[in-house]
């Protein structure tokens, strides 16, 4: 046999095992690997919503609980629309304000896509709003509750073709906020999507001499 | 003579394959998966663990760096390399000196108790040896 039959026969083998690996191994990696970006995704998705509460706490100790929250959101969710391509997310903040007799409900949309808002409260004037809302724009509506009611439910319907989506939240008339965030981080690898209410009252400390 | 080139040629032929085959093995392979995972996990993980033990947060509301590099060098593992950066807006790129594979972990503080910062601190991390 000569010479050159051996590196004739060591470049089939090198095929040979190029072609083994890619069917053997190439699909586990490529999963593991899918598996790994997917729970560094689920972190930062938990992170996110942890910093989607956070705002909306200190929204409730500033002066201006309304305007803070609608802010705080806002900004927050243009910073995280900037830095992550495959996040988006719509977010509403609402705060009944025993003072005033009026709920504020802010609401912003960062889905990449217009979306259609209804928003509903019960035992309030007016009893709902229907909207267009572009994509990074954020609005607040106002609903003036009935007197001598303690709970109003509010409602929002989301539609973005071909999804529509319903949530309700309770809203206590009592200095109280409640948040709702929809989440997603989706790429072509990864779709993950979180949704969460989260409420807060606003504790008044009463000192007595 | 020809005897001589012959056994060139397949110690020549033996070599490529040999190297051929540690080339493609080590291409992605699950220990470098592994360690990749590893040090992402503990990365964040200490980034967590500084913002719920109430460290991190004063750290990125002052935007003090150096002090946030020495708060990550007391919990991340000696092994592990880093660099880190608070960012308001985007991050710069740092000048990192590695020919391993890097990891980056994006951790966001939206504030400290009434201040609302918007802000994330990012680190790189890497295994030294």
């Amino acid at each position: 046999m000569r010479g050159q039959m051996f590196i004739i026969a060591a470049v089939f083998m090198i095929v040979g095992i190029i072609l083994i690996k890619n069917m053997i191994n190439f699909d586990v990696i490529e999963e593991q690997k899918s598996f790994i970006e997917s729970q560094s995704a689920g972190r930062q998705m938990e992170n996110i919503l942890n910093e989607y509460k956070y705002s909306a706490n200190i929204a409730l100790v500033q002066p201006q609980k309304n305007i803070s929250g609608f802010n705080y959101m806002s900004n927050l969710s243009s910073f995280l629309r900037k830095d992550i391509k495959s996040f988006s997310s719509l977010y509403m903040f609402t705060y009944a304000n025993t003072t005033t007799g009026k709920i504020s409900v802010a609401v912003g949309n960062f889905l990449a896509s217009g979306v259609n808002i209804t928003l509903n409260a019960t035992g309030s004037t007016p009893l709902g709003y229907s909207f267009l809302l572009q994509d990074m724009q954020s609005t607040v509506k106002e609903f003036t509750y009935n007197s001598g009611i303690s709970e109003v439910n509010i409602t929002i319907n989301y539609t973005m073709q071909p999804q529509s989506d319903l949530e309700m939240v309770h809203v206590i008339i009592k200095n109280y906020t409640v948040s709702y965030f929809d989440v997603r981080l989706h790429d072509k690898n990864i779709q993950l999507r979180a949704k969460e209410v989260h409420n807060r009252t606003l504790q008044v400390m009463q000192w007595t001499t | 003579m020809r005897g001589y080139i012959y056994t060139l040629e397949v110690v020549f032929a033996a070599a490529l394959v040999f190297t051929a085959v540690i080339f493609i093995f080590n291409l992605l392979s699950p220990q470098q998966l592994t360690s990749t995972k590893v040090i992402k996990e503990s990365a964040y993980d200490v980034l967590y663990y500084m913002d719920v033990s109430g460290s991190l947060r004063p750290v990125v509301l002052a935007g003090d760096e150096p002090q946030l590099e020495s708060l990550l060098s007391k919990y991340l593992p000696v092994n592990v390399g880093y660099e880190s950066q608070i960012c308001r807006e985007s991050c710069s790129l740092v000048n990192i000196e590695t020919n391993r594979t890097v990891v980056v972990v994006d951790y966001y503080v939206a504030g400290l108790r009434d201040t609302y910062i918007g802000s994330k601190v990012r680190l790189w991390a890497w295994q030294k040896f």
